[in-house]
């Protein structure tokens, strides 16, 4: 009972017509070939994956009164002249606790359902996968924080002059608009939560539970937003160090409406360097 | 067109220091529905997973119409339609949504997808389906969904690992005449640890046990190449003198063994072995003409189930 020994079956009968043996008329030309249909189409699939799911609507719903609360109006209620770095600080500190949570579900629930394995086995390369599904995390985070233009838009309203409006007694104060600055500072929050969306993602696609993968996050941006900025007290080289490694001090220098090109180095070294890890995980399952 | 779709060289795979499969070799030509058959932990999902590039193998080769495996994953799965053991599938999606991405996913051009989501629905029976949930069909309903989203893209070889693997029986016969209807129009490799399901689906069958194949026919054949190099036995209860009955006995052709034991209603239970197909008519013929009272004769044919059975019965085997 060798294998080898075995005799070839008969020859099957003829199959119906076939236009060929690929896809039924594949397409898209470029698009297919370059793999941005793909990571078009996974992007498009976490999106809507998040608003059906019940951690999309915990964060998008806690996003609005979080920000509120802890950034604009406190700086509203300081009464000297505001814009928007005020909120946009206190959302970049927020963005360490929540960019875990945004990021757990991505590989490690596929991974624990066995989905993984069917979109792995798609004519789908795996850096197509792990673009996919980052651009998707980074979407819904546009998604969710495009109520920061209501924001600067009441701030606006009152351009050009600061003034202080009484609402119930209480005096607010609402100021000028630098719109450079408001601008500069928005980039840097996208690049901050390109970063930290990208440490997210890495982390999930280390395992399939999801809560190992956002205790594991947070750790991470924990540390990178707020412990490495701590770092000043440290002896000198490794106080630099520290502070050239946290990220706070880099979304900071956009905040003040600088566009230094070590701080876009910064973000883009973490964000590719993750993602590119992430697909080096995903390559990984084949040698075990 | 590449005329063998699947070839498969000397795949061997080993998790860390455990053989999975050793030098396994198969080639199926197009159109052919191939059974794949091996009790748990054969290597079949292990082979399938080498096939459709979600593992790599630890030596060999694999190519699918004619692409190798390895060397250029995108080609080759654009030509396979998979569905893995558990049937995953994004359970908050819709049946139609999900189709679309997959065949986003899967390189269908922009204006064909629609056709094709219509006719994977159409052929999987799921036109009452398009607007439900995932996550909330039935267990049946979900393998069809399984089996639309592996035909979509109207791939040119399917790869199904166990498709009736914890079905009721009606689903599992619908699921097999399913099955059938697909091996029409695509080249399939079915996995299976249920001789039945394979003999009534396949044309042909591969047998895989510890890694390694042992068998590789036609089921019809098979059971006949099996049962022609092994001893048939009969049993007969016959009246009359013992010591006749034997010399009659002995006397056909292909009888290599008798054995004659007394039994309570005073014949004799006569049990013989013998190398012949048509052993049983010839027994009947000789005790008769022997002057002999035949009361009764049955042949133990061994079952293709026996056959499996004893293919894959635990044995020791050589490692290299
Ligand atoms: N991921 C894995 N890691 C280690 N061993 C595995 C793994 N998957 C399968 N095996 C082992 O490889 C052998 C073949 O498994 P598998 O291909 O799943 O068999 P089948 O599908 O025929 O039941 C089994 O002994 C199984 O325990
Ligand atoms: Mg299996």
């Amino acid at each position: 009972m060798v294998p080898a020994a075995v005799p070839q079956p008969p020859a099957p009968p003829a199959l119906p017509e076939r236009e060929s043996d690929l896809p039924a008329s594949r397409g898209g030309g470029l698009l297919w070939e370059s793999g941005i249909s793909k990571v078009a189409a996974l992007a498009w699939r976490e999106v809507t994956s998040y608003f059906v799911s019940p951690i999309g609507y915990v964060i998008a719903a806690l996003m609005v009164p979080l920000v509120s609360v802890f950034a604009f109006l406190p700086a509203v209620l300081s009464g000297v002249p505001i814009a928007m770095d005020r909120v946009y600080g206190g959302l970049a500190y927020l963005l360490a606790f929540m960019a875990p949570f945004f990021t757990m579900r991505l590989v490690a629930e596929e991974r624990r359902t066995g989905t993984l394995e069917l979109l792995l086995t798609s004519p789908v390369r795996d850096w197509e996968v792990v673009l996919g599904k980052w651009l998707g995390a980074f979407l819904f985070f546009l998604a969710i924080t495009a109520f920061l233009f209501l924001f600067a838009a009441v701030i606006v309203y009152y351009e050009p002059t600061h003034q202080v409006v009484s609402v119930g007694g209480l005096p607010l104060s609402i100021g000028n608009l630098d719109l450079g600055a408001t601008l500069a500072g928005y980039l840097g929050l996208l690049f901050e939560a390109a970063a930290l969306l990208a440490i997210g993602l890495l982390c999930s696609s280390l395992t399939q539970n999801q809560i190992v993968a956002a205790f594991v996050g947070l750790v991470v941006t924990l540390t990178l937003v707020f412990l490495l900025g701590l770092g000043t007290f440290l002896p000198s080289p490794l106080a630099d160090i520290s502070q050239y490694l946290g990220a706070y001090d880099h979304f900071a220098s956009f905040n003040q409406g600088r566009l230094v090109a070590g701080d876009l180095v910064y973000f883009l070294t973490v964000t590719v360097g993750a993602l590119f890890l992430s697909v080096r995980v995903l390559e990984s399952r084949r040698w075990r | 067109m590449v005329r063998r779709v699947i070839e498969v060289e000397g795949l061997t795979k080993y998790y860390d220091e455990r053989l999975a499969i050793a030098d396994v070799t198969f080639s199926v030509p197009r159109g052919q529905v191939l059974g794949f058959l091996g009790p748990n932990g054969a290597g079949k999902s292990t082979t399938m997973r080498i096939l459709t590039g979600y593992l790599s193998a630890s030596s060999g080769r694999a190519s699918i119409a004619g692409h190798d495996v390895f060397e250029s994953p995108v080609e080759s799965r654009l030509r396979i339609g998979y569905l893995p053991e558990s049937t995953p599938l994004y359970s908050e999606m819709r049946v139609a949504d999900y189709l679309r991405l997959m065949c986003r996913l899967r390189g269908v051009h922009p204006r064909r997808q629609a056709d094709r989501i219509d006719f994977a629905i159409e052929s999987c029976g799921l036109q009452a389906r398009r607007r439900d949930i995932i996550g909330r069909l039935s267990k049946g309903l979900r393998q069809r969904v399984g089996l639309a989203q592996a035909v979509v893209h109207d791939p040119d070889v399917l790869i199904l690992d166990e498709p009736t693997s914890g079905l009721d029986p009606g689903q599992t016969r619908e699921t097999r005449a399913l099955i059938v209807e697909l091996g029409r129009r695509h080249t399939v490799i079915l996995s299976s640890h249920i001789l039945s399901e394979v003999s009534a689906t396949c044309e042909r069958v591969v047998i895989i046990n510890q890694g390694r194949l042992v068998a590789d026919d036609a089921p019809g054949n098979l059971g006949k190449r099996l049962s022609q190099d092994r001893a048939t036995q009969v049993e007969l209860h016959v009246i009359g003198d013992r010591d006749r009955i034997l010399a009659v006995v002995e006397k056909v052709r292909g009888v290599e063994s008798v054995t004659v034991n007394p039994t309570e209603d005073g014949s004799w239970e006569v049990l013989v072995t013998g190398r012949r197909k048509d052993l049983q008519d010839a027994l009947a013929k000789a005790v008769v003409k022997g002057g002999q009272g035949l009361r009764q004769l049955q042949s133990r044919q061994l079952s293709l189930e026996d056959i499996f059975l004893e293919l894959t019965a635990s044995e020791e085997v050589p490692v290299g």
